[in-house]
Parts: structure tokens; C-alpha cells; sequence
């Protein structure tokens, strides 16, 4: 039997014909021996383990797929590559985005679900986007994703806090990204990890705390250091099992009897499949630093269809942390300061710094055809001591940091000339990574001018250029200031004319990617007939997004990942258990 | 560069031969780098840097904001072998709500890492 199996699995693997037409990075990895390759050169009737469910990955996909699973009463064994449980979502601030959620139910606040897939509509697919059609102008798809979504995120939320495994409390306030285009129910979806701090940015640490605390008083199995490298196939097709590779460098064999949730993350960390799947340029970002990719790469065997590789969940960052693969780095999903600019290389300003951060991190690949560049791939950020001594924050990755913080991407000058010369000195130690990207002559001048009409702007109260500020998010979002009473615009302060003055190098960032295998709304992994591959479930930033390139809410990303979570665990529980 | 610096310090630290990983240095990386760093004078990541953190008061990394209720459980403690065994089996019993979460049920493992730790001063 195990020759057949290994036989049909490589048959498999040509006759699907992916590896060929994907080019180098899923051949590297077949080369490497890291894909299925590995997992089916040895006995595959073999296994060390036997479990009913297998998880891979413990971040915020994998830790709530896994309970699930083991609330409805199967065995569990989730394989973590990284030594810590959390993933990306430790880092993250952790606010999930739950539709007509209990909380917005019980305080009587409405969100049908027409309004939400207009809303969802809307922004994933704008060029589609009819309000009277049935769908809403989305694929139908990407429609019953949703539907999935705002069916099923919140009782999976209820579930988890019920068992106490993710206690919340619900952030009445907060509107979405895009609250000005949605209907009643845009105010209100984020729910928020109880214990978090009140300025909401440390809901990841919580959360890996509650959760991973629930999984182990509940019995799921936890392999730390246990990436997994291949699934496991029976003659038919079904994912029986995978191979990880130990914390001793052996391979490890589970037997799942009933299925394979991979909830692995994006493939943030992995440049070769960044360059050739994502359209922009980007450095990487602060999803956690083992995801590479690998479930791309132990599908492409599988005759799977990949969909909206093209898009991430995407954030500013710090230029110089990114390129130093920081694992600690955060995105900056709030740029902090009043009396703080981004300029360009010519010491212009390109956008509403306070713009929520997805969109923001686009406006660093714009593409230049006149004169064949990316003119903003580097932008430079630009504060007085005014926002140094009132803005500064270790909080969601802002680079206005305090005193005894890691500042090495503060770029400080007592004058703007001192400023400017500093802050080329530091792009020319990145010159290599940035196309030799260098301040233009008429910096200076330009910032100068700039500077003088932010001030009228930010005395106006009103941003004549790019609208700073008048988004309800930008204002969410602006971060500690000096209060100023009577001011209009709190997240506009004159520059002043006196340094000393800062900088730091900002381009844009992943916080992680979105695309990777089809599902079904069952968190199915799908073949290339749109067929689910038996066995084999996939959730998180490891699968397509429905959400093609909106970034709906905060949270946009945890609560639908709980949402697929939840059903993926109710799908795999009503699969035989295999002997 | 920050890994190198990290590499360079921590053989000049742990005094092995250049080049050579300690099983403990290995293990000590691969299980802290994510969120802390080791080397003399680094800046803290998601936790404080840990140089020198054996014999040193809980709470007391210059710098880094600790959570309440790490500072609740660990103040007045110092950092010793022990304690650090203690902690690393299960962060949440020693400081319950602390924003570190890590458990390590080999004690092989922490003897490992305590031992690497130790020689990081």
C-alpha cells in the first residue's frame, strides 16, 4: 500500500502540472525537499502519532481551530514551527471585527446583513459594486464568504468567550475604515480582548495568553519547533496526515482521522514568493517571522487553486527595521504627532498621514512611468520636539518613540539643514536595498515650503492638500497630542520654526499577506474542479481572502479568520473517523 | 547587522570558540529571539533584553515598560537560576496576565537556556 501511495502522491504532483507552470519557488522548495517530496520518500504507513484533528500553526487562526475541534469532542494535536504560540496575531493589537455581534445585538444596534455585504462589496470589488444587484456586485465567491462571515464570526466569538478561552469586551465606538460609505452597522463590529489596555494596542499578548491557556487546560495537544513539511496522502486523495520535521531534526509523522486544518500564516517572510505573487515591492512587514509561505508550497502539489496572492494586509513600516527582518517590529497602524509631516524625496508631501494604514502603505508603490520609478518608496517622516515630547509611544509601531526605547531609526538634526544631511547620510546606508534612492537638490527649498503651508493648513484646521483628519478613523488613530483647546483639527500642530527635529525612513510593510489556496466557505481546501480535497482545511492569511484588496475594519482580519475557524472545526467533526 | 552584532557579542560572551553554537546558545535562540535580544546594550524588542539578566532585579531592565502584572507578581524577586527554571515552565503560573506567554515542559531545555543565560554577563 505505501508504494501506491507514494506513487500516485508523485503522479499526482506531475499530472496537476503546478509545480511547472508556478515557476522557481515551488521547484526551490521540491529541490529543498521541504514540500511533499519529503514527506512521502519514506513507509507512509508510518506515523509516530495518531490524532483525530491535526492543527499546523498556533497563531490566530490555529489556536481557535484547534479548540474548536477539541470542544466538539475530537482529539487534537496542533504543530507549531516557531517556539512560542501567537504567530503574527501575538504582535497584533488584536481587535476582531465581528458583524452584528451579541454586544451591537443586546445595546440595539442595528447591522442587517444587506448592509454589511454592501459594505463588503463595496470596498472589495469597486469597480463591480452595484447596490441593487443580488449580490452587491461581488463573484459568487467572494458573496458567500462573506455571508460566511457575517453568519458565523459571532458565535464563534460567543463560543470562545463563553469558555472563557477569549473573554472580550465590546468597543462600542470604533467605526470601520470606511464608516462614511457603510451603512447603521459600521460603528461597532470590534470586539476587543478583555484584559487589554485601555489605548486597545496589547490585545495579542491577551490573547495568546487566554487562548493558549484554554488549549492546554482543554487538552489540545501543543508541538512547539514542529513545522510541518508535507501532508499525507491515502490512494484516493484524502489528506491522511502530515510530516513535520521534530524539535530533534527527525521527522515526525501524524496520522489525522479525520483532517489537516493548516492555519500557517502568509508568506510575508519568504522574498521569492513575494516578488513574484505581490504587485508592489515590498520589504516585508511584521506578520511573525516564520511565515514563509508554506502552505503555498506544500499545496502546490495538490492541484489547488491560488487566489488573491496579489493583495496583503499591508502597513507602514520602518524602513530600516524591515529590511533587519526585526521580529519584534509592529506595523504602524497609528502614526502619531500633530506637528509631524511625510514628505517625499523632494521634500513634498504625497498623502494624509493619518490615512488608516492600508491604504496608506499603497501610496509608497505608486509607479512613476515618466520617469520609470517609484517615486515614494521611501518616505520620510518629519516631527518637532513638540510631538517628541507629547506623542512619543512604544505603541502600534510609531516611530515617535520615548526615552530609553530602541531609536535607532530616529534621524535627528538641530536644524532643518543639519536634518536633511542626516537623513541623506542614512539613506545612503540603504542605498543598496533602495535603488540608490538619494534626496533631490531642491529638498531643502521644497521641505521648507512645505512645512510653511502645512502650518497654514494645521492653523485652518482644515488640510486643503490631502484631507488630513477628516476621516472619523484619522482622528481614532491620531495617538497622544498636546491638548490644545478649541483647535479644529487635533491631528494637525504648526511645525516649529525652532529644531531640534527628527525623522525616520518609512516605506510600506505586510502585516502579512491574504492569498494562497481557495476554500470553501467551510474552510475546505478546494482542487482545481472546485472540488474539496478531502481531509484537507485551511484558514487565515495561509488561504484567500475574500476581501480581494480591502482592509474593511479593524479587526477585518481576526474576525472573519474565526469566523472560518469556527465552521472549518464543525466540517472536520463531521468527517468519518478513519480507522 | 543586528544579528551579527548579536552573533559577535554572545561568542565573545559566552566565551566559545568562534564560530561554535553551545546545544544552550542554540536553543537560547531560537527560543527568545522572537521577542527579546541577548547581546550587551541591544534595544528591547516585545520583551527587555536579557543580557545580564541573571542576578538582576525583576522588573528592573532599564527602559522597557513592564506590565502591572508582571510588576505585581515579580517585584522584590531576582532573577536566579531557579527562578528562571520557574518561569520558563509556565510564565502564566509564576505571573499570572504578564504579557509573556511560554511554557517549556523539558526541563532539559530550560537547563539549557538557564545555563546559556548565565553566562550572558
Amino acid at each position: 500500500m505505501s508504494k501506491k501511495i507514494e506513487r500516485d502522491a508523485v503522479v499526482d504532483a506531475r499530472r496537476r502540472g503546478f509545480i511547472a507552470s508556478a515557476g522557481a519557488a515551488s521547484a526551490a522548495a521540491l529541490a529543498s525537499g521541504t514540500a511533499l517530496g519529503a514527506a512521502t520518500a519514506r513507509d507512509s504507513a508510518h506515523f509516530d502519532a495518531t490524532t483525530d484533528v491535526v492543527v499546523v500553526g498556533g497563531g490566530g487562526g490555529g489556536l481557535p481551530a484547534a479548540l474548536f475541534s477539541r470542544w466538539r469532542g475530537n482529539q487534537v494535536m496542533l504543530l507549531e514551527k516557531a517556539a512560542t504560540l501567537g504567530g503574527t496575531s501575538f504582535k497584533a493589537a488584536y481587535w476582531y471585527w465581528v458583524p452584528n455581534n451579541a454586544a451591537m445585538k443586546a445595546a440595539g444596534m442595528e447591522d442587517s446583513k444587506a448592509d454589511f455585504l454592501r459594505y463588503a462589496a463595496r470596498l472589495t470589488s469597486p469597480q463591480t459594486y452595484d447596490p441593487t444587484h443580488p449580490r452587491y456586485g461581488l463573484g459568487e465567491w467572494e458573496h458567500a464568504m462573506c455571508e460566511a462571515i457575517y453568519e458565523s464570526a459571532s458565535p464563534a466569538a460567543e463560543l470562545l468567550a463563553a469558555k472563557g478561552a477569549l473573554p472580550y469586551r465590546h468597543v462600542a465606538a470604533v467605526p470601520d475604515y470606511f464608516a462614511e460609505l457603510g451603512g447603521k452597522g459600521s460603528t461597532g463590529r470590534v470586539l476587543f480582548p478583555k484584559d487589554g489596555a485601555a489605548s486597545m494596542s496589547d490585545g495579542g499578548q491577551v490573547a495568546t495568553r487566554t487562548l493558549s491557556a484554554a488549549a492546554r487546560r482543554d487538552g489540545v495537544v501543543i508541538k512547539m519547533e514542529h513545522p510541518v513539511v508535507g501532508v499525507i496522502r491515502d490512494a484516493k486523495g484524502a489528506v491522511i496526515g502530515v510530516e513535520a520535521k521534530a524539535d530533534d531534526g527527525k521527522p515526525f509523522r501524524v496520522k489525522a482521522r479525520k483532517g489537516v486544518i493548516f492555519a500557517t500564516g502568509g508568506f510575508t517572510h519568504d522574498p521569492e514568493l513575494r516578488k513574484n505573487f505581490l504587485s508592489v515591492p515590498v520589504y516585508g512587514g511584521c506578520a511573525a517571522l516564520t511565515n514563509e509561505g508554506d502552505f503555498v508550497r506544500i499545496s502546490s502539489t495538490l492541484g489547488v487553486q491560488l487566489r488573491n496572492m496579489n493583495h496583503a494586509w499591508m502597513c507602514p513600516v520602518s524602513l530600516e527595521k524591515a529590511v533587519a527582518r526585526d521580529g519584534s517590529m509592529s506595523g504602524m497602524f497609528s502614526v502619531a504627532g500633530d506637528s509631524m509631516v511625510f514628505v517625499d524625496k523632494r521634500g513634498q508631501r504625497v498623502v494624509s498621514e493619518k490615512l488608516n494604514y492600508n491604504e496608506l502603505a499603497q501610496k509608497f508603490f505608486e509607479w512613476d512611468g515618466y520617469r520609470a520609478e517609484y517615486p515614494n518608496l521611501v518616505l520620510i517622516s518629519i516631527w518637532d520636539q513638540r510631538s517628541q515630547d507629547h506623542s512619543a509611544s512604544n505603541e502600534y509601531g510609531r516611530l515617535i518613540v520615548p526615552k530609553g526605547a530602541d531609536d535607532r531609526h530616529v534621524i535627528k538634526g538641530q536644524t532643518l539643514e543639519e536634518l536633511a544631511a542626516a537623513i541623506s547620510a542614512r539613506l545612503q546606508k540603504y542605498s543598496g536595498v533602495i535603488g540608490g534612492m538619494k534626496l533631490a537638490n531642491e529638498f531643502l527649498p521644497n521641505l521648507k515650503a512645505t512645512l510653511a503651508r502645512f502650518n497654514q493648513f494645521a492653523r485652518d484646521g482644515v488640510d486643503a492638500d490631502f484631507h488630513r483628519g477628516e476621516h472619523a478613523v484619522e482622528q481614532l488613530f491620531n495617538g497622544d497630542v498636546k491638548e490644545e483647546p478649541g483647535r479644529k483639527n487635533a491631528t494637525m500642530w504648526p511645525i516649529s520654526d525652532q529644531g531640534p527635529y527628527y525623522a525616520a525612513l518609512v516605506t510600506g510593510g505586510t502585516l502579512d499577506t491574504k492569498g494562497g489556496p481557495k476554500t470553501n466557505t467551510d474552510g475546505q481546501v478546494l482542487d482545481v474542479s472546485n472540488k474539496p480535497i478531502p481531509g484537507l482545511y485551511g484558514v487565515g492569511n495561509c488561504v484567500a481572502s475574500a476581501s480581494g484588496p480591502a482592509y474593511w475594519a479593524g479587526g477585518a482580519t481576526l474576525g472573519p479568520i474565526l469566523a472560518f475557524a469556527y465552521r472549518a472545526a464543525h466540517s472536520i467533526d463531521k468527517q468519518p473517523r478513519r480507522a | 547587522m543586528r544579528s551579527l552584532l548579536l552573533a559577535m557579542s554572545i561568542t565573545a560572551v559566552a566565551g566559545t570558540a568562534a564560530g561554535a553554537e553551545t546545544p544552550g546558545e542554540k536553543l537560547a535562540r531560537s527560543q527568545c529571539l522572537q521577542c527579546h535580544t541577548l547581546g550587551a546594550g541591544e534595544p528591547h524588542g516585545a520583551g527587555p533584553n536579557l543580557h545580564g539578566l541573571i542576578g538582576r532585579a525583576a522588573g528592573s531592565a532599564p527602559g522597557f515598560v513592564y506590565s502591572e502584572k508582571f510588576m505585581s507578581a515579580m517585584k522584590g524577586r531576582v532573577w536566579d537560576a531557579a527562578l528562571v527554571d520557574q518561569w520558563l515552565k509556565d510564565t502564566q503560573a509564576l505571573a499570572p496576565g504578564n504579557g509573556m506567554t511560554y511554557f517549556q515542559d523539558d526541563a532539559r531545555k530550560r537547563k539549557l537556556i538557564v545555563g546559556y543565560l548565565q553566562a550572558l554577563k
